[in-house]
C-alpha cells in the first residue's frame, strides 16, 4: 500500500503531464492541473503522515515493469538528446550523450547482474525533499497559471504553447519524486537526465534565438554531470556489485569509495551549477519565471544538493571532504562577489542561489552533525524563500517590463502588495530571525575551527547584506507626495504569492519543530550524535545557541510603536519632502542616484574568468583528495 | 530566570546613559584638542531630549518603522549581551537593525541620504565581516560562543592582541570617525547635511542617536571582556581605545570608499590569519 502510495508520486505527475498536452481548452486544462497539483499536494502531506521512515519499500509486482520502463528510457532519453543536439547545432551535448551511451550499453547489457532490489529508500531527507517538490512545486506551477497568460499575450505566442509548458513541468515533478524516492541508483540516474532534459526544454520554451543558445549550454553542462553519475555508479557497482542505495550506504570497507564518490559529487556541482558551471544557470534566466523559480532554484537545483547529502556518510571524515568545504566555501564567496556587481534582478538572484548552494556545499563538506543538520534546514528555508523571490520579480516584471532594481525605485507606490512581498521575501532570506540565518549562524558556528572556511562565510555573508539591503531601498522608496496607484493581482499568482509568503514566515517561526520533527531523525539516520538540540525557538550546541522568538518581539514591538507614531503624526506631523539644498524639489523626475556596484572591485567578466580558473584548480584538488 | 530579566533591564537602562556621557566626554576633549571650549559634557542629552520634542517632520512612513527597528534592534543586542548570550547572534541582530537604518535613508528620494546610505552600506562591509572574524577568534581561544563561557577565560587580550586592534578598528568605523566617517561625519557641527542621517528628522533622529549609543556601549563591552578577569580594568581598556579613537579621529582626514574597503578588508584578514596562528603558537 505504502509502496503504491510511492509509486504513484512519481508516476502520477508524469500521466497527468502527458494527458495535459492534449487539453486544448485553456479553462478544461486549468481545471485539470489545478486538480492534478491538488492531489500531488495531498499525496506529499498523506506520506509525511503515514510512512514510517527510515525504510525500504516495494511493491513486486510492478517493479520489473518499472525496471524495463526505465531501461528503454534511458535509451529513448539518449536518443533525443542526440536528436536535439543534431538540430541545434551543439555538438559538446552530442559528445556527452555519446559518452554516457557507450558506458550505459556496455553496463547494462554486459556488466549488470539483474538482481531485484528494494525500489525506494525513504528517510526524512527524502520526505522533506518531497515535501518542497510537491509544495513549492504546486505553488509554483499556480502561479504560472496567470503568469503564462501574461506572457503569451505579450509575446503574441499562437496557438498556445501552455500544454507542453505544464506538461513539462508536470512530468518534471515527477521526476524530482523519482529522483529522491529511488532505491535503485540506475532509476534515479534516470530521473537526474529526465530533469536534464525537463531544464533544456523549459528553457528553450520561448524558442528565441538566446533562449535555443542558453538551453542548449544549460544540456551539455547538465549531460556533462550525467556522464559522471553514471560513471560513478558504474565504479560502485565494479567495486562493490550493488546498485541498491541501501547497501551502498551500509558499506563498511570504504576503501575504494572516494573516487565514485568525487564522481558523483561533480554531477551534483554541476547540476547545482558550482563554479565554473554557473554558466549555465545565469543564461536560464531567459526562461519564463516560473521556471527559474522552480528548477533553477527550488528544486532541480537543489538535486544536487540531495545527492551529496545522501551520500555524505560514505566520505565523512575524509580529505575529499575538506576540500569538497573549501570548494564550496569558494563558490559561495567567488558568487556573492559577482552579485554585487549585478544590478538585473534575476541575474542578482541567480547568483545568490548558487552562492546558497555553495554554502550547503560547504556545509556538507564539513560534514559533522551540526553542519548537516545545517545544511539541511538551509535547504529548506532557501527553497520557499528563493521561489518567492523569483515569482515576485516575474510579477514585477509583467508590471513595470524591467527586472532593474534600479527600475524598481519607488516601486510599493505603484505596487505595494507586490514590493511588500518582496521586502518580506528579502528579509526572510537575510536577517535574523529568519531561517536562512538562523542556519547561515549555525554554518559559521560549526565551521569556527576551520579558519579559512569561516572566514570565507564572514565576507560572504556581509556581501549578501549589501546586495540585498539596497534592493530593499529601492522598492520602499517613495514619499508622501509619490503618485500612488493600487494594484491588481491576478488570483492564481496571488493565491501562490501569498501562501509562499505565510509558510516562509511560519516555517522560520516553527524552526525548532521543524528541526525535532524531520531534520534531528534525519541525523541520526546517517548515524550521527545529535549536537545540535532545538527547544520552544532557540537553537542550541555546547558552543553557543540562538534563540528567535526576542527577535520576532522586537520587531513586533517596532511594528506596533511605528503604527502608533504614524497614526499620531497623521494629525501633527509635517509632510515634507526630501532635503535637496533648497532646490526645487520635483517628485517624477527629481534625482537619480544609482546603487554603488563596485565595478572597479569586481568586472563581471573579468572576474568570472578568474573565478573559474581558480575552481577549475579546486575540483582538481577534490580529486587528489579522492585519489590519496 | 528573573536574575536576568533584571540584569537585561538594568542594562538597557544603563547602557545609554554611558553612551550619552561618552559622547559628551568625546565632544569636549575634540574641542579641546581643537582648541575649542566646547559644549557641556552633558549636551548629547540636552541635544536628544530637544529632539524628542521638536516638530515631527517626516518624508514616508517606512522612514519610522526604520528608525524604531534600529533602535530596538540596539537594546536587544545590548541587552542578550548583558545577559551573557551567544556572541555571533548578537552580532547578527545588530546587523538587522543596521540594514533598516540603511533602508530607511534610501528610501527618502534625498540624494544626499542616498548616497549617504550608499556609504554607510560601504562602511559596513569593512566592519561587519571584522567582527565575525572578532567573535571566530574567540572561538578558537575559548571553544566556544557564549559569553558566558567565553569570561571565564581572564586574559583574552593576550590571546587576541591584534583582535583587539580591530575592534578598534571597528569602532572608529562604526562611530563614523575620520578617517571613516563616509556616510556621516560623527559631530553635528563638522557638515552641514549629514549624510545618511540628513532626511532622518526631529524624535526620529533622537531615537537613532540613542541606538547609536547603545552601540558604541556594545563594541566597548567587547573590547571590555578582553580582560574578563577583572572587569574595571577591561572597561579601562575599553576606554582607552576610545581615547584613542578620538585622537586618531582628530588628526586623520577623511579618505575615500576605495581606500577604506582595501584598507580595512586587508588589515583584518591578515590580523586574523596571524592572530591565529598566534593561538595556535602559543599552545
Amino acid at each position: 500500500m505504502q509502496s503504491n502510495l510511492l509509486l504513484l508520486s512519481i508516476i502520477f505527475p508524469i500521466i497527468a503531464g502527458i494527458i495535459v498536452l492534449f487539453l486544448r481548452q485553456s479553462s478544461i486544462r486549468k481545471a485539470f492541473i489545478a486538480t492534478s497539483l491538488g492531489v500531488i499536494v495531498l499525496l506529499s502531506l498523506i506520506m509525511l503522515a503515514t510512512l514510517k521512515v527510515p525504510d525500504i519499500f516495494n511493491s513486486p509486482a510492478y517493479y520489473n515493469g518499472m525496471d524495463v520502463a526505465i531501461k528503454i528510457g534511458d535509451f529513448a532519453l539518449l536518443l533525443y538528446v542526440l536528436y536535439i543536439s543534431f538540430k541545434i547545432k551543439e555538438w559538446r551535448a552530442t559528445f556527452f550523450a555519446v559518452l554516457q551511451l557507450v558506458p550505459l550499453i556496455y553496463f547494462e547489457f554486459f556488466m549488470l547482474k539483474e538482481h531485484e532490489v528494494a525500489m525506494f529508500l525513504v528517510d526524512e531527507l527524502s520526505i522533506i525533499m518531497n515535501l518542497i517538490i510537491s509544495i513549492v512545486g504546486s505553488l509554483i506551477a499556480l502561479y504560472a497559471f496567470g503568469y503564462m497568460d501574461h506572457h503569451e499575450e505579450e509575446k503574441h505566442v499562437s496557438p498556445t504553447r501552455q500544454p507542453r509548458f505544464f506538461a513539462i513541468i508536470l512530468i518534471f515533478l515527477g521526476a524530482m519524486n523519482g529522483v529522491v524516492f529511488s532505491n535503485n541508483l540506475m532509476w534515479m540516474y534516470f530521473f537526474w537526465e529526465v530533469t536534464t532534459l525537463s531544464s533544456f526544454m523549459l528553457i528553450s520554451h520561448d524558442q528565441t534565438e538566446e533562449a535555443i543558445r542558453n538551453a542548449a549550454r544549460a544540456l551539455w553542462i547538465n549531460m556533462m554531470g550525467g556522464v559522471t553519475l553514471l560513471l560513478g555508479i558504474i565504479f560502485i557497482y565494479t567495486n562493490y556489485n550493488t546498485i541498491s542505495l541501501v547497501d551502498v550506504l551500509s558499506i563498511k570497507d570504504t576503501e575504494h569509495i572516494l573516487l565514485p564518490m568525487f564522481f558523483i559529487a561533480f554531477a551534483a556541482f554541476t547540476k547545482s551549477a558550482q563554479l565554473p558551471f554557473q554558466s549555465w544557470l545565469l543564461g536560464a534566466m531567459v526562461a519564463p519565471t516560473p521556471v527559474s523559480a522552480l528548477l533553477h532554484s527550488s528544486t532541480m537545483v537543489k538535486a544536487g544538493i540531495y545527492v551529496l547529502l545522501r551520500f555524505s556518510p560514505l566520505f565523512r571524515n575524509t580529505l575529499l571532504s575538506d576540500f569538497i568545504a573549501i570548494y564550496g566555501a569558494f563558490t559561495f564567496l567567488a558568487t556573492a562577489f559577482l552579485a554585487i556587481s549585478q544590478s538585473n534582478a534575476k541575474r542578482i538572484l541567480a547568483y545568490s542561489t548558487v552562492s546558497n548552494l555553495g554554502l550547503m556545499i560547504a556545509s556538507i563538506g564539513i560534514n559533522t552533525s551540526s553542519a548537516i543538520a545545517a545544511a539541511i534546514l538551509l535547504l529548506i528555508f532557501h527553497a520557499v524563500s528563493k521561489a518567492l523571490l523569483f515569482l515576485c520579480v516575474g510579477t514585477i516584471e509583467q508590471h513595470i517590463g524591467s527586472r532593474d532594481i534600479e527600475d524598481m525605485k519607488g516601486l510599493v507606490n505603484r505596487m505595494p502588495v507586490t514590493a511588500t512581498i518582496t521586502f518580506i521575501g528579502i528579509l526572510t532570506i537575510m536577517a535574523a530571525p529568519f531561517g536562512m540565518l538562523v542556519s547561515k549562524w549555525l554554518i559559521i558556528e560549526v565551521a569556527a575551527n576551520q579558519i579559512w572556511i569561516s572566514g570565507i562565510l564572514a565576507i560572504g555573508s556581509a556581501l549578501t547584506v549589501l546586495y540585498y539591503t539596497r534592493w530593499i531601498g529601492n522598492l520602499l522608496s517613495g514619499t508622501y507626495f509619490s503618485k500612488r496607484s493600487g494594484e491588481h493581482i491576478n488570483t492564481a499568482i496571488g493565491i501562490s504569492l501569498y501562501s509562499l509568503t505565510a509558510i516562509a514566515i511560519v516555517l522560520s517561526f516553527t524552526i525548532s519543530t521543524l528541526y525535532n520533527m524531520l531534520v534531528m531523525p534525519q541525523i541520526l539516520n546517517m548515524k550521527m550524535d545529535v549536537a545540535l538540540k532545538a527547544v520552544k525557538g532557540y537553537l542550541y550546541t555546547s558552543n553557543g545557541g540562538f534563540t528567535i522568538y526576542p527577535i520576532f518581539i522586537t520587531i513586533g514591538i517596532a511594528i506596533v510603536l511605528s503604527l502608533i507614531s504614524i497614526r499620531k503624526s497623521t494629525r501633527i506631523a509635517v509632510k515634507t519632502t526630501p532635503y535637496t539644498a533648497g532646490l526645487t524639489y520635483a517628485e517624477e523626475d527629481g534625482y537619480d542616484v544609482r546603487n554603488y556596484y563596485l565595478t572597479t572591485f569586481a568586472t563581471e567578466g573579468i572576474l568570472t574568468k578568474y573565478f573559474n580558473y581558480i575552481s577549475v584548480v579546486l575540483i582538481a584538488v577534490i580529486l587528489g583528495g579522492a585519489i590519496l | 530566570m528573573i536574575k536576568e530579566i533584571g540584569i537585561f533591564i538594568v542594562a538597557v537602562i544603563l547602557a545609554p546613559l554611558i553612551g550619552g556621557f561618552l559622547s559628551g566626554i568625546d565632544r569636549k576633549l575634540t574641542a579641546f584638542i581643537q582648541g575649542r571650549y566646547g559644549p557641556p559634557i552633558w549636551q548629547p542629552f540636552y541635544d536628544v531630549i530637544k529632539l524628542l520634542y521638536k516638530q515631527r517632520l517626516l518624508v514616508n512612513d517606512f522612514q519610522v518603522f526604520s528608525a524604531y527597528m534600529y533602535l530596538l534592534s540596539a537594546i536587544l543586542s545590548v541587552g542578550l549581551f548583558a545577559i551573557k548570550g551567544d556572541l555571533l547572534m548578537i552580532l547578527f541582530i545588530m546587523s538587522l537593525g543596521l540594514v533598516f537604518y540603511i533602508a530607511g535613508a534610501l528610501s527618502t528620494k534625498s540624494p544626499y541620504s542616498q548616497v549617504g546610505a550608499q556609504r554607510e552600506l560601504m562602511q559596513m562591509l569593512a566592519y561587519e565581516p571584522m567582527l565575525i572574524f572578532f567573535a571566530i577568534a574567540v572561538y578558537n581561544v575559548t571553544g566556544s560562543f557564549n559569553l558566558a563561557q567565553i569570561m571565564t577565560h581572564g586574559k583574552l587580550l593576550l590571546d587576541l592582541p591584534l583582535m583587539f586592534i580591530l575592534l578598534g578598528l571597528v569602532l572608529t568605523i562604526k562611530l563614523k570617525k575620520s578617517p571613516f566617517d563616509l556616510s556621516a561625519s560623527e559631530h553635528a557641527h563638522q557638515e552641514l547635511v549629514r549624510g545618511i542621517l540628513t532626511d532622518y528628522s526631529g524624535p526620529y533622529l533622537a531615537l537613532i542617536h540613542i541606538a547609536d549609543w547603545y552601540e558604541l556601549v556594545l563594541i566597548l563591552a567587547m573590547i571590555a571582556i578582553l580582560w574578563s578577569q577583572n572587569l574595571v580594568i577591561g572597561a579601562l581598556i575599553a576606554l582607552a581605545t576610545f581615547f584613542v579613537d578620538i585622537v586618531i579621529d582628530n588628526i586623520t582626514a577623511r579618505m575615500t570608499v576605495k581606500w577604506m574597503l582595501a584598507f580595512s578588508w586587508s588589515i583584518s584578514i591578515l590580523f586574523t590569519i596571524v592572530n591565529i596562528a598566534y593561538i595556535y603558537f602559543r599552545r
